[in-house]
């Protein structure tokens, strides 16, 4: 038994020695992001109302690829900027629901129709969950 | 992206010091968190098996639709790990509704919700996490709509 937790504990530990550099260069960037380009210019872009901002929200997540903590850590950067919950929560389904670049390998073993459909849904779905997610929140 | 930081330091020295104050205050945001994030993985690590996900990823009816949504949201690894898997699944009766919904609440991950509730909050993660659910049903009779239970091209 105590074997099994000792694999899984080493197991996560590669899991988050892979992860946390990774989050560490996110941030990094960000905070140049942050220094550079200010606040004005996330209110800019995102300007829309609650239903554009959320397709602006969704289009970014659905082109960026990586583990989800780092949609997070992006998303809440963002958020902190003043940007409504709404993109935010629509670019961090995205990210996390469309897999723009891996749907080559997705139709080789799912079926070109199915990887397709799924990832066009999923998009417009992460819409939807964005100006849910406003109205509720 | 040290490189970048050294520049910075040597070009701009006012950006570099708001760079890296604001880099320090995210980092403790995240940094506490990663203790109960490494947890989570631990435990899902050694509960959560693929053979376990794939014991009860079979037959039909409401329970085994738990199963599939449940099955997504604690199986772990990139997605392009669980494509021949479910390929394999597929062969064996998996639906393309069934698989849709599977993939969708992959998107949730236990492990990382503690670093989730740390910037959004809780009532963020609870609400984003049964929309997500209800989504992937959604998602399922979409993709039931548009491609049926078995045809996959």
């Amino acid at each position: 038994m105590m074997n099994s937790y000792k694999n899984a504990a080493l197991g996560s530990l590669r899991s988050l020695w892979q992860a946390v550099p990774i989050m560490l260069g996110i941030l990094l960037l960000i905070s140049i992001a942050h220094a550079l380009l200010g606040q004005a210019f996330y209110l800019k872009v995102f300007a829309y109302g609650r239903l554009g901002n959320s397709v602006i929200g969704s289009v970014v997540g659905s082109i960026s690829s990586g583990s989800p903590v780092n949609s997070y850590i992006i998303g809440g950067e963002i958020l902190k900027q003043g940007v409504a919950i709404a993109p935010v929560t629509a670019f961090i389904f995205a990210w996390v629901t469309v897999g723009a670049l891996q749907l080559p390998v997705e139709a080789k073993y799912l079926g070109l129709k199915f990887a397709v459909w799924r990832n066009v849904s999923a998009f417009f779905l992460a819409i939807a969950a964005g100006w849910i997610t406003g109205l509720i929140l | 992206m040290a490189c970048l930081y050294g520049v910075l330091f040597f070009s701009n020295p006012d950006m570099f010091a708001r760079s890296w104050d604001f880099f320090l205050g995210s980092l403790k945001q995240i940094l506490p968190v990663l203790g109960f994030v490494f947890v989570l993985m631990v435990v899902v690590n050694r509960y959560v098996t693929k053979e376990f996900v794939l014991k009860h990823l079979r037959g039909k009816g409401g329970l085994v639709w738990l199963y599939f949504i449940v099955g997504g949201i604690v199986s772990t690894g990139p997605p392009y790990m669980w494509y021949p898997l479910l390929e394999q699944l597929k062969k064996n009766g998996v639906t393309n509704p069934q698989m849709a919904c599977f993939l969708y609440n992959r998107a949730i991950k236990p492990a990382w919700l503690p670093v989730m509730v740390g910037y959004f909050g809780l009532k963020f993660v609870i609400v984003t996490t049964v929309l997500m659910i209800l989504l992937s049903l959604l998602q399922a009779f979409i993709i039931w709509l548009v491609n049926g239970d078995g045809e996959s091209a």
